[in-house]
């Protein structure tokens, strides 16, 4: 573990972080050449966690595939399963008939999500600098999030809550009671953590300053998310191209111009405030019930109960569960904010109940990518700092 | 804004590969959400022959492309011209073959040449097992709603 000296030339030494390193956040190799303490050159070694999941997904059916799909960022598993679920109802054609409550839904799983992705974020990068204390604070407001992910979804991490269509199941009774917790606690929680943290002298001084990136340079490497809006673009898939019903949710997306750690530590906290925003709002339209799958019985399973009963949700039934659904020919990009940036699926179909193709495009990896700039002229201590301010996932850069 | 680079293999088709570019008109000055509005998105697909896969490289535009074309020269072997560093990027440097290719087997060369052990090819439900669960149920309550009918 740490540090390898790999070589000495003149007055610079290539020195090799990783991939083993705890600071990498999964598994990363940082090569860096360093004058003194000054880094000249950063290049990264990427790919230990390729799992092949776009060519699993090819070939599966279109619902089986959005079961790996979700494994891909598993901090964000249920952003990633939306962007699927989106991108198949436009190839479909039945984006528009998706019930108002489904989408309420999808928009308060990501939201929390979203919540749960940026404490994870926020622990470890905490770890990183020392500040451990903030990682416990933090980790009780995830338990919560995941809570409520579970009480929904069936699972913590990786529940598949989404359908092409909808969503599996309502939301259990006594639901938004619990949820009505969560947004009484988490503003105080998110007090102390500024207390712990933004205004703390050794924070301060390991993240202002520190790994710069000017917005020109910004969208020279194709940052999104909050690292783009730290440098003073806002530029925020959800308000852009808006999805889910996005545009009638009223929220800010915060925006700094300093373009250094500290701006996106800040961002991401404001960031978290207006999650809870959004979930507060859509707590309210989930109190009238309605239904939570599209009206389509080719692409909507029946209910369990039908079965038994109805010739034609039997036949349905067993088509589904046999063969899937075909859907129409034809490619789309569908794009959505994940906690880490544009998120996006290229699909292609060529009519056959599998995707053809499916082409992500990984947040993370661009982001992370951008570090080959922004590690110039910083320090070798400070590479830490950089990488927990990218918040790469390795499940979603490797795929 | 180059958004994403990736890669398209249509087996039967001539020319075989798309390439496929997201690109995005992002200003640069935006600091408010009525500034950046909707910018605009274009998809460019460039065709790329199977017997001589070549493309030129778009690295020295943006530098984002670096990642994204070696990723596509790794699991779809098309050559970018002009490529600064072109190695395999996600999977070892000795691996044979392009995974992402329609014409890859899915298990990999060497274990689509082995059998699947005869478990993976049994049910593991044994004959003549009841039914259980909902659909039972509500077989059961048709039943008793058929029994009542018809006393």
């Amino acid at each position: 573990m740490g540090a390898d000296v790999v070589e000495r030339v003149g007055n610079t030494m290539t020195l090799s972080l990783g991939p083993q390193h705890p600071s990498t956040h999964g598994v990363l190799q940082v090569v860096v050449e360093i004058s003194g303490e000054t880094i000249e050159r950063a290049e990264m070694e990427i790919g230990y966690l390729h799992t092949g999941i776009e060519k699993s997904a090819e070939n599966l059916f279109w619902t089986q595939a959005q079961t790996v799909i979700e494994r891909m960022d598993y901090l964000n598993p249920i952003g990633n399963s939306l962007c699927y679920v989106l991108a198949a109802e436009q190839l479909l054609g039945v984006t528009d008939r998706i019930p108002p409550r489904a989408q309420a839904i999808r928009v308060l799983m990501t939201e929390l999500t979203r919540i749960s992705s940026h404490c994870v974020w926020l622990g470890t990068h905490g770890i990183d600098l020392g500040a451990i204390s903030a990682f416990w604070y933090i980790f009780d407001i995830r338990e919560n999030v995941l809570d409520l992910v579970e009480l929904a979804g069936g699972a913590r991490m990786h529940p598949n809550y989404l359908r092409i269509g909808g969503v599996n199941g309502d939301i259990p009774a006594g639901y938004l009671e619990k949820l009505d917790e969560l947004i009484e606690k988490f503003p105080q929680r998110m007090h102390e953590m500024r207390t712990l943290l933004q205004n703390n002298p050794i924070w301060r001084d390991r993240t202002i300053d520190v790994g710069v990136i000017s917005p020109e340079e910004a969208v020279r490497w194709s940052l999104t998310g909050p690292a783009l809006r730290a440098s003073g673009i806002a530029y925020d898939v959800r308000k852009a191209f808006p999805y889910c019903g996005y545009d009638t949710y009223d929220f800010d997306v915060p925006v700094r111009s300093e373009g250094d750690a500290y701006a996106r530590f800040l961002v991401r906290l404001d960031e978290m405030d207006q999650a809870m925003r959004i979930v507060a709002q859509t707590r309210k339209r989930l109190e009238t019930p309605g239904p939570i799958m599209v009206d389509d019985p080719k692409i909507a399973p029946p209910a369990k109960e039908t079965i038994a009963i109805s010739m034609e949700a039997l036949i349905h039934h067993f088509k589904l569960v046999s063969e899937g659904f075909r859907v129409p020919p034809g490619d789309v990009y569908q794009a959505i904010e994940s906690p880490r940036g544009e998120l996006a699926y290229y699909l292609v179909s060529n009519g056959n109940n599998r995707p053809y193709r499916i082409r992500t495009r990984p947040p993370s990896m661009y982001n992370l990518q951008a570090l080959k700039q922004m590690a110039v002229g910083n320090l070798i201590a400070d590479v830490v700092v950089m990488i927990g301010s990218l918040d790469p996932v390795f499940g979603e850069v490797d795929r | 804004m180059l958004l994403d680079v990736g890669g398209v293999d249509y087996l039967e088709r001539s020319p075989r590969f798309d390439v496929v570019y997201h690109l995005l008109a992002l200003p640069v000055r935006a600091a408010t959400v009525e500034q950046v509005g909707t910018p605009r998105r274009v998809r460019v697909l460039v065709g790329v022959p199977g017997d001589e896969p070549h493309v030129p490289s778009v690295a020295d535009l943006w530098p984002n492309a670096d990642w994204a074309e070696r990723e596509i020269f790794d699991l779809f072997g098309i050559v970018f011209d002009g490529h600064p560093d072109l190695r395999r990027i996600q999977l070892p440097y000795d691996w044979q073959g392009h995974p992402l290719r329609k014409d890859y087997p899915l298990r990999g060369p060497a274990r689509e040449a082995t059998p699947r052990p005869a478990f993976a090819l049994k049910s593991n439900v044994p004959a003549g097992t009841p039914p259980s669960g909902k659909v039972a149920a509500a077989l059961q309550k048709q039943r008793e709603l058929g029994e009542k009918g018809s006393s």
